[in-house]
């Protein structure tokens, strides 16, 4: 297998995403802001998306301590087990759980949506127009995803805290006090800023591969399925190089 | 006394796709108020034709001038400005799925009228959907629509701009006899009574009769014929003569 033979159409497909978001940026100032627009957007990709981002984060917290728990009992330091979930699941893994579910759940959905109006001309009857697709069907949806995608990591923080909980009393009782304590007791702001920062970085990340997705659709039924598959794998792809470069960047000013 | 503007102009208009030219070198002009219709067989580049008449495709070769303005050289605000005037009838109706027929509707008159009075905006949906016969449908999502209603909403949102320049890709295609005699004549009232120069891209030759002040047609990616309807049936051109067997 050759590992570079898509390397030239993934460099094409890459710069076509970095002159989309130059464009819907333009389109971003250049247009009056729809705020309700982006209430609207915000509220039904949010609403859509946080049952599932909540259930996800609650098991892997609760898995996260009964897995644990063992091993840190080899060495009697149970006590650390709420810390060190704590700052796992704030720094790393709350943020790319919730990330990765947002980027099928709500990168999909914008794929297929963007998809399907420029398969039904929808996107051209604007343009026709002289009304910008851009600012009127892409910053809505960019805007919405880069401010929930942080609440919806936020809210999956805190239920993959209580799954720790609940996976913390399955083994022994503990006071749910106690519990809060200990686990935000070594976490610092530096550990909670870089981690909180990155999650715009996959909202807009998520919002925008979605979107140029569904506006790079073929003709067809089967162009809507190629883009949401599209949307789906770039988003987590990028949740993944996203996440490796603020990592990086956070070791650079934050220290390790 | 110098000759007016055309409305709408094609020189020497050149597209290719994959080394095929879909338009070869094609001339095409539309006077102010005039019907013209585009006849051509399937696969002929009428709809090709069409999206490069409003800058959605570009030419490889030549230029298109609406009011005098050049597609292909004017800047954004300029084409925007221009496209604000126009009007266009898509083959499928391009209609706003996730909106209601009010809702396209107002959608259109917000964002291509700029006019954010609710009043105001009610008045034109209401208005609108008076001219095109659906009044009735003010509240219905357009998947609960017919497709000669949802080909009424696509003209109703492209007439309520009150456009200078109408375009219409096929707008009898997929729908029954009666209905496209409707939508026939509908495109007729809206040229006389609102005086909208139109292009009518379409292979119904009802559609062409009720329609037409001038026929084109097309084939090879140029134009073969161009007359009236009764001129072009009486053509010795077997290959447009064929047409209106």
């Amino acid at each position: 297998m050759n590992l570079f033979e898509g390397l030239p159409g993934r460099m094409e497909r890459f710069g076509s995403l970095v002159r989309f978001f130059l464009s819907s940026g333009r389109a971003l100032f250049r247009s009056r802001p729809d705020v309700g627009e982006w209430v609207r957007q915000g509220y039904l990709l949010g609403n859509r998306s946080f049952g599932l981002v909540a259930v996800t984060a609650f098991i892997v917290g609760l898995v996260l301590t009964v897995q644990s728990r063992p091993t840190l009992a080899l060495f009697g330091a149970e006590r650390w087990l709420p810390s060190m979930v704590a700052i796992s699941i704030i720094k790393e893994i709350g943020p790319v759980i919730a990330a990765l579910v947002c980027a099928g759940r709500i990168g999909s959905g914008i794929g297929a949506e963007v998809a399907s109006m420029k398969v039904s001309e929808q996107l051209d009857a604007m343009e026709v127009s002289g009304i910008s697709a851009l600012a009127c069907v892409v910053v809505p949806r960019v805007v919405a995803t880069t401010l929930v995608i942080p609440v919806l990591v936020l809210l999956g923080d805190a239920a993959a805290l209580l799954g720790s909980y609940v996976g913390m009393i399955l083994a022994s009782p503990m006071d749910p006090g106690l519990f809060l304590t200990r686990a935000f007791e070594n976490l610092t702001y530096s550990n909670l800023l870089p981690a909180v920062a990155k999650t715009f970085a996959f909202g807009l990340y998520i919002g925008l591969a979605g979107a140029h997705c569904g506006f790079e659709a073929e003709p067809g039924p089967a162009g809507v399925a190629k883009a949401t598959n599209r949307a789906v794998v770039a988003g987590i792809f990028g949740v993944f190089l996203i996440d490796l470069v603020a990592v990086n960047l956070t070791n650079l000013f934050f220290g390790s | 006394m110098a000759a007016p503007v055309p409305v709408l102009q094609m020189i020497d208009g050149t597209r290719r796709f994959g080394g095929r030219a879909v338009l070869d070198h094609m001339a095409l002009s539309l006077r102010q108020g005039e019907t013209l219709v585009i006849l051509g067989r399937s696969g002929a580049g009428k709809t090709v034709l069409l999206k490069c008449l409003v800058g959605l495709m570009q030419l490889d070769e030549g230029s298109v001038l609406i009011q005098g303005l050049d597609l292909g050289t004017a800047d954004p605000d300029s084409l925007n400005l221009i496209r604000r005037k126009l009007g266009f009838l898509f083959q499928g109706a391009a209609i706003y799925d996730s909106l209601s027929v009010r809702g396209n509707l107002e959608f259109q008159i917000r964002k291509q009228l700029r006019i954010r009075d609710a009043a105001q905006v009610e008045i034109l949906v209401r208005q609108v959907l008076l001219d095109v016969g659906l009044e009735e449908a003010y509240g219905r999502m357009p998947a609960e629509l017919s497709g000669g209603m949802r080909k009424r909403l696509g003209l109703a949102r492209a007439l309520v701009s009150e456009p200078d320049l109408m375009l219409y890709d096929e707008p009898t295609t997929g729908l029954d006899p009666v209905t496209s005699q409707e939508i026939s004549h509908l495109i007729r009232a809206t040229q006389k009574g609102r005086g909208v120069a139109s292009i009518v891209v379409t292979h119904d030759l009802h559609c062409a009769r009720a329609t037409a002040d001038r026929i084109v047609v097309i084939g090879d990616g140029a134009c073969r014929a161009e007359g009236t309807y009764a001129q072009l049936e009486a053509s010795p051109d077997e290959a447009v003569n064929a047409f209106f067997r």
